[in-house]
């Protein structure tokens, strides 16, 4: 069979810069498993990406599927065969499958017999496969929003497609999508070479479109872009991968500027300067011994010249402008007087106010001062500002700088020269750096807890992926900040709410097994224990992990000692507390005195933390349990003596289930 | 190019394109869309293609004529093609060397925004083209208009032509746009923009103008009933703008804002509605 280079690239009118990453790679896996399927061969690949074209080229692609033999089921075989040999019933099923009747096997379908063959089915051209799944391998990549160009309003996609190369070495491959015909020609950068060009075959694909200021390999075009900024500009640059992403991902050919801006806008917060530039322009800022400067880099799509430069610049300073004439608005009056415009904005539909909500939170740290030493007053202060900038001009008027929620009241604080331990109580509740308030960590965690429980009780739900409100992230967040914090305090005693409460153990479940990438069956033996500590859970969980990975025939032997326990009294429903009359064996007496004996020390190794210790204790008990099996017999015909037992094996494990259900893990 | 110029000479182009060239609507907008032209002919089954002028009215961005980017009354080029052709972007490209911009040394660039008027259930697919970092046209797909999804496609495009001006005149501020030899922008709409501005942040009647909306909101309705697709629609025109002019005085809290628009929104849908079942089916 004949193996050759094949190249597909679909042409579009500009794609979302942040996405084609993604639709590249959709596009390759959807492309490679139809040809794998289908059982074509190939030596290896290329993918290839810009605003304009999402491209593959494959290497010594088979022009065939392989074929494939397919078991086909005939009829039963006493009628296919009689005392003569094959009767007219097999020859003809032989026939109609295309093989030979001695090729003809017996198969055994439900205690029956039937005859069968291996019907040959011959490998598909990869045309017909192309045409056959093109439209399939399309509509299989997701993107966020889809758009209809034609009149066919069926057609949709993320933007409107244009052109179709398709070439299996020097033959244009003719298939039809999207009232496009395949060819082979494609089209260059749109303003430095904006013509048809014609590729003969898919090797040149690449240096045809490069002769066309076209970079088509994504992660090139990338790593030219960080060339050129370190070598060629010799600048300190903000580094910040997503900015570099979509910027890769607006250009064709990039080609790198240094510009300058007026100095009189460094007077603003470095937080405005850097939104203006890279949440709208897309400029990258300039560092200079770790201090902005009045200089950014701009990663144009067309050869740079003074004209283009200044422009670039002129169109930041009228942004800047903008930031100016609300940062000076919003300082009119003092930040703690936005607190009344408060009530006119809203938190989430159906929970109230921000104003009411700032003093949801307020009432809620007071049920942390009973645990926590906290400066009350300045805890007070700092809860009737965090929440101030929302009603400041440059959050509520202007999208650009609605990012910037919450770092621009710590700004304005700055300028009212406000208590700088109550600045770093808000700046704390923005979890950001190392914490240097515990008020400001429970301030985070009071803010978060009010959030979800105000937007649960809306009857609001997370419904896989769609979570418009970020819920997932808020509630991440606490779990962060308690950890951070280390804060040991029971969440039930805050908010006392069934669903409340069970949305949190179901998040702090994924939060365990996502994104701290714990093992699930260790995660739920903890999980499984009532306790409302997140902190102290977390803890129980990290040790869980570590002593399995340290001694794992000590925790392998613990966790079978419990399942043991689990599996003899998982019927036995009874509670009743160990009548020691009725404890007849010496074994039997032992392992209740030790058993007592530990119950007197485990609450209170668990609570100081002392693990380890728990545990060399649960290995000694671990013995006399043996020891106990070994020597008593369980079920014995006396019921009350037999219950007797089973009360002191529930007895013995109540006392491990007080730091985690063994029976949950998987051994 | 004065500004007069660069307004003829993208009549002439999209005339040499096979556009109507209409002319603006006798009432005070917040965008081209919502002239007739856009919103109701997007909706029918005919194709059209058009192209004009509109002043358009954004109380809220007035600066009292003090910043140079800003104004309460700018031009807006608008151009519908229904549908559009396979090669629209360059079509729209080579306007721009109508207008005496020679796109080889500058940086052109489609940067994905998804256009939306919360106010007409309006919304579509495309960019915000930029020269050199600055945003000089929305280009959009339609997709919605009046809440209802459109039968055949069209694409609009709306020049922001100040900006245009200012780029291809090098000039630093609005008012200094040349308008023709002897006239700038400013020397024209200098006063008049501080006056408006004066009007829309600190003097209009807010208890009037909140009557109006409300007046206005049940004329649209009352219109409907009778039939009257078009009267009914310059009311919906009217209550947007009286909506702009209360934001702008601040007299709207944001959680009234959101009530605001979905009243307007309704409007529209029901005119939408009642356009297509009249001239559509």
């Amino acid at each position: 069979m004949e193996h050759r280079d094949f190249l597909l690239e679909l042409g579009f009118e500009e794609l979302p810069a942040l996405e084609i990453e993604s639709i590249e790679k959709q596009f390759k896996n959807n492309l490679i498993n139809i040809l794998t399927e289908h059982g074509f061969k190939f030596s290896g690949y290329k993918t290839f990406s810009t605003p304009r074209r999402i491209a593959m080229l494959i290497y010594n692609l088979s022009s065939k599927g392989e074929d494939k033999l397919l078991e086909k089921i005939g009829p039963p075989a006493n009628i296919a065969f009689d005392d003569n040999g094959p009767t007219l019933s097999a020859i003809s099923f032989a026939k109609s499958i295309g093989v030979n009747i001695d090729e003809l096997y017996i198969v055994e379908k439900e205690g029956k017999k039937y005859v069968a063959g291996k019907q040959r089915i011959s490998g598909k051209h990869i045309k017909q496969v192309l045409s056959e799944n093109l439209e399939t391998i399309i509509k299989n990549i997701k993107v966020k929003k889809t758009m209809f160009w034609l009149k066919d309003q069926k057609v949709r996609f993320i933007r409107p497609m244009r052109w179709i190369v398709c070439l299996y070495e020097d033959e244009v491959v003719d298939i039809e999508i999207f009232n496009l015909k395949s060819d082979r020609y494609t089209y260059g950068h749109r303003i430095l070479s904006n013509k048809k060009l014609e590729i003969k075959s898919p090797i040149e694909y690449e240096k045809i479109l490069e002769r066309n200021y076209v970079i088509a390999d994504w992660e090139r075009r990338y790593r030219k872009i960080i060339q050129d900024i370190s070598d060629n500009l010799k600048v300190s640059v903000l580094p910040d991968e997503n900015l570099y992403k979509e910027i890769n991902g607006l250009v064709e050919y990039p080609f790198v500027v240094l510009c300058e801006f007026n100095s009189k806008y460094l007077e603003l917060p470095e937080k405005i300067v850097i939104t203006s530039m890279k949440s709208h322009q897309r400029y990258i800022p300039v560092f200079e011994n770790g201090v902005i400067v009045n200089k950014f880099v701009a990663i144009i799509n067309n050869k740079p010249n003074e004209s283009i430069k200044s422009n670039l610049s002129k169109v930041l300073e009228s942004r800047l402008e903008d930031a100016k004439f609300y940062f000076e608005n919003d300082l009119k009056k003092p930040i703690i007087s936005y607190l009344e415009d408060l009530r006119e904005i809203e938190f989430v539909e159906g929970g109230g106010s921000l104003y009411d909500k700032v003093f949801r939170v307020e009432e809620m740290v007071y049920k942390f001062s009973r645990h926590y030493n906290l400066d009350m007053e300045k805890l007070k202060k700092a809860i009737r500002l965090y929440k101030n900038d929302r009603a400041t001009s440059i959050i509520r008027e202007s999208k650009e700088f609605a990012e910037l929620e919450g770092y621009m009241v710590l700004e304005y604080l700055r300028k009212n020269s406000e208590d700088t331990y109550v600045i770093n109580i808000i700046r704390d509740w923005l979890l950001e750096g190392e914490p240097l308030t515990i008020e400001g960590l429970i301030l985070a965690i009071a803010d978060r807890i009010d959030s979800i429980y105000t937007i649960l009780k809306t009857g609001y739900t997370i419904r896989g992926n769609y979570d418009p409100l970020g819920l997932k992230k808020i509630t991440y967040e606490l779990f962060y900040a308690i950890i951070k914090g280390n804060l040991e305090f029971d969440i039930s005693q805050i908010v006392d709410d069934k669903r409340f409460l069970e949305f949190i153990k179901q998040r702090l479940e994924n939060y365990l097994i996502e994104k701290l990438n714990y093992e699930y069956d260790i995660v739920n033996s903890v999980l499984a224990i009532n306790i409302w500590n997140i902190n102290e859970i977390v803890k129980r969980v990290e040790f869980l992990n570590r002593y399995k990975k340290e001694s794992y025939d000590e925790f392998y032997n613990i966790a079978l000692t419990q399942k043991r326990l689990y599996n003899i009294t998982k019927d036995y429903t009874y509670n009743n507390p160990v009548d020691v009359s009725l404890l007849q064996n010496d074994k039997e007496r032992e392992l209740y005195n030790v058993a007592k004996e530990i119950a007197r020390k485990v609450d209170s190794l668990i609570s100081s933390g002392e693990y380890e210790k728990l545990f060399t204790l649960f290995l000694l008990f671990k013995e006399h349990i043996d020891n106990f099996f070994n020597n008593v017999y369980v079920m014995v015909e006396d019921t009350q003596i037999r219950n007797n037992r089973l009360s002191l094996i529930k007895f013995t494990k109540s006392l491990f289930d007080k730091f985690a259900d063994f029976s949950k893990i998987q051994l | 190019m004065y500004f007069e110029d660069i307004i003829l000479s993208l009549k002439n182009y999209w005339k040499s394109k096979n556009c109507l060239i209409f002319e603006p609507y006798n009432s005070e907008l917040g965008a081209a869309t919502f002239n007739i032209a856009t919103f109701l002919r997007v909706l029918d089954k005919k194709p059209w293609r058009t192209a004009y002028i509109e002043p358009t009215r954004r109380p809220k961005d007035g600066r009292y004529a003090e910043n140079p980017n800003r104004v309460q009354q700018y031009y807006q080029f608008q151009v519908i093609l229904k549908p559009p052709e396979d090669n629209v972007i360059d079509i729209y490209i080579d306007s721009l060397k109508a207008i005496g911009i020679d796109i080889q040394k500058h940086d052109l660039r489609f940067v994905e925004d998804d256009w939306e008027s919360p106010t007409l259930g309006a919304w579509g697919i495309g960019w915000e083209v930029w020269i050199d970092g600055l945003e000089i046209t929305q280009f959009t797909y339609f997709q919605q208009s009046g809440s209802i999804d459109l039968k055949i496609p069209a694409v609009e495009i709306t020049y922001g032509l100040e900006r245009l001006a200012m780029f291809i005149q090098g000039v630093d501020s609005i008012f200094d746009i040349k308008w023709n030899k002897d006239y700038t922008w400013g020397e024209i709409y200098k006063d008049f923009e501080r006056e408006f501005c004066y009007f829309n942040f600190d003097y209009a009647d807010v208890e009037f103008y909140k009557k109006l909306f409300d007046s206005y909101e049940k004329e649209v309705f009352r219109m409907l009933d009778l039939g009257l697709i078009f009267p009914a629609y310059d009311f919906v025109i009217k209550l947007s703008h009286v909506f702009n002019i209360l934001d702008a005085r601040g007299s709207i809290s944001p959680s009234q804002r959101t009530i605001y628009i979905s009243r307007i929104r309704k409007c529209s849908r029901e005119v939408a509605k009642a356009y297509i079942k009249k001239y559509d089916e």
